[in-house]
């Protein structure tokens, strides 16, 4: 090639050194490789940017779950039902008063947690728009949390003082719920298309004041024959626009991106024990205060009362979290929200095939799990086991 | 290789004028594309910087007045943009953390407030504004005090002649714009805002005022749940 060019510069007989030219073959390898160059280059730079957001969404947006967590195993801890002993008085004439024959454990307060829209036994008898957007389970219990809204009467007053008011009890709840953000976002982003609205799993709190706890209004008792009558409003009383210090929503978004909460009522299994599972006492992970055993319960050896007003020992939470690029992913591809919600309707009816569902202990992704990984949707689960300092029985 | 060999003048062949100017002239077209953009990442990620770092702030304010069950307060310090100009525009570059313990002085006399300052001034990067405009930073538009330390000025923020709007953070977890101190020393604490006007944005600085007809197109908004106290980021991309 290079005698052929030289031959050619020397024909044209010009007694000037001219500057070789790159020929065109030269000029291609060159080109070609600049370009397979480029192309590692940029696929390189793609990669590390690619990780680097979703490592970012994944520390921020873990940490927000994490937080949620947190309250969660706090507040949850501190459930209390204050059960006392008490014989049915028997009325005779309204005069005579009878002896006491037994006595029985009861309490005015309750506590109740499971599948928030689905199954056999749904914590709530209407959701507004559906149960598909109430996957997993709600947990709603009594807890001495302190929460006030004492307004002064005109504005120009400072608040009420109410630090000594730190233990009033307060009801509370937690579920999760498929919405976008269109009620509670700042307003000026109405007017700003670079902040779309956000559709997402969110868990949220449900956490009326001491003043409003709704428990022991007088159509509302007794709790036994009222179960779960209080907290009906926390799906209708979420957050709105058109809220003022004086009408505040109780039920206000605590974490993002939240696909899942699984609650599961357990008691504690000695060590070396046999033939006590630990889910026994809510083999269905519904636990109704009020009830004597709950669905799929055997008979517990707790007395003549079963678990009726006592607190389970222990709650295991499990949260799944997505991270904020896997929620933006799932806002905008419908069939697999609908999928997973779906999937997570069918699922987590049954405390003993949790694993399954779940997370197998082998290693092996579960039912859910496999789902998330099929569509490519980055999660965590949170497991964490709260004991209940209120409660004081055991097997 | 012949044709590398000196010519018949003796030079070697070498890179003419017009050749380097031409290569001159690539860099800099170059390096004129990429500037903006590079610069464009180092404001952003110092916006988010800033950014995260408020949102840090508030929760450890929040924690505060959760631990140590007593009301705790951020002051946003507003102030001249440039000191040597007595006339600039005001704007908001500071923050700091202050624990509000309210108690009468001698017993039966009226209560008054006292606050203690927590941690160091936080000042944000330069370049880099918290947005004071009504629409973009509700909670900043409340009624602004006069920043004083101990009746003098310079106050907290160590600028003669700032002002600042504080928000308070209670031991429940909610909060409140703090509003104007009255003349027995005890702040008044209007009613909270509905949801959607509880934020605060923080944007860089353009070199005029900031508001939502002219917002750029990078901001950080942080939204506070008035009676959780959760806060919520807003960022477009995000």
């Amino acid at each position: 090639m290079r005698a052929a060019t030289l031959k050619q510069s020397g024909s044209k007989g010009s007694n000037r050194c001219v500057g070789r030219a790159f020929t065109l073959i030269e000029l291609l390898v060159s080109v070609t490789f600049l370009v397979i160059l480029m192309l590692v280059i940029t696929q390189v730079l793609g990669l590390v940017q690619r990780t680097w957001v979703r490592a970012n969404s994944r520390v921020s947006q873990f940490r927000e779950a994490r937080m949620a967590m947190d309250v969660l195993s706090r507040n949850i801890g501190q459930a209390v039902l204050n059960a006392y002993w008490d014989t049915p008085v028997t009325s005779n004439a309204g005069q005579i008063i009878a002896p006491a024959t037994n006595y029985l454990r009861n309490s005015d307060l309750q506590f109740v947690c499971g599948p928030t829209g689905t199954g056999s036994d749904p914590l709530f008898t209407s959701l507004p728009g559906g149960a598909s957007n109430y996957p997993g389970h709600g947990i709603f219990f009594q807890a001495p949390l302190g929460v006030t809204n004492l307004l002064a009467t005109t504005e120009s007053q400072s608040m009420a003082n109410t630090e000594n008011m730190t233990s009033l009890l307060c009801g509370r709840g937690y579920f999760v719920k498929w919405g976008d953000d269109t009620s509670f976002r700042p307003k000026f982003l109405a007017s700003n298309t670079l902040v779309p609205t956000r559709s997402r799993f969110r868990l949220m709190e449900y956490s009326p004041t001491a003043e409003m706890n709704q428990i022991y209004s007088s159509n509302m008792k007794p709790v036994t024959s009222n179960s779960k009558k209080w907290f009906q409003e926390a799906v209708l009383g979420t957050i709105q626009t058109s809220e003022t210090s004086a009408s505040r929503a109780f039920t206000r978004p605590i974490a993002e991106n939240i696909l899942l909460l699984i609650i599961s009522p357990q008691i504690e299994v000695p060590p070396g024990s046999t033939g006590i599972v630990a889910t026994s006492i809510a083999p269905n992970y519904i636990y109704d205060s009020t009830k004597t055993s709950n669905p799929g319960a055997a008979s517990v050896q707790a007395g003549s009362q079963g678990t009726q007003h006592l607190l389970p020992p222990l709650i295991q939470v499990t949260m799944v979290a997505l991270d904020q690029v896997s929620g933006e992913k799932l806002a905008s591809d419908s069939a697999t929200q609908q999928a997973i919600v779906n999937l997570c309707g069918g699922l987590f009816q049954q405390a003993s095939s949790l694993a399954a569902d779940l997370h197998n202990p082998d290693g092996t992704p579960g039912q859910l799990e496999k789902m998330l990984l099929s569509k490519k949707l980055n999660y965590r689960v949170f497991t964490t086991m709260i004991p209940l300092k209120q409660s004081r029985w055991s097997l | 290789m012949r044709n590398y060999l000196p010519n018949r003048l003796g030079w070697k062949a070498a890179f003419s004028l017009i050749e380097m100017l031409v290569v001159v002239a690539i860099i800099v077209m170059i390096m004129a594309v990429a500037t903006p953009a590079l610069m464009r990442t180092l404001q952003s990620s110092k916006l988010s910087g800033a950014g995260d770092a408020l949102l840090g702030a508030i929760s450890q304010a929040q924690q505060f007045a959760f631990t140590q069950n007593s009301p705790v307060e951020i002051r946003f310090f507003k102030f001249n943009t440039d000191i040597d100009l007595p006339g600039a525009r005001q704007d908001f570059r500071a923050y700091q953390m202050f624990k509000v313990t309210t108690a009468a002085l001698t017993s039966g006399s009226t209560l008054t407030e006292t606050f203690i300052p927590m941690g160091t001034l936080s000042r944000l990067p330069d370049s880099i504004t918290l947005v004071a405009d009504s629409d973009l930073s509700p909670l900043l538009n409340g009624n602004s005090q006069q920043d004083t330390k101990n009746g003098s000025t310079p106050g907290y923020s160590g600028v003669s002649g700032a002002t600042y709007n504080a928000i308070r953070f209670m031991p429940d977890g909610s909060y409140r714009v703090a509003g104007t101190i009255s003349s027995s020393g005890l702040t008044t604490i209007p009613f909270a805002q509905d949801i959607t006007l509880c934020h605060v944005t923080l944007a860089s600085d353009a070199g005029s005022a900031i508001t939502a007809k002219n917002l750029p197109p990078n901001f950080y908004t942080i939204q506070i749940d008035p009676f959780t106290g959760k806060a919520r980021t807003y960022r477009p991309g995000f």
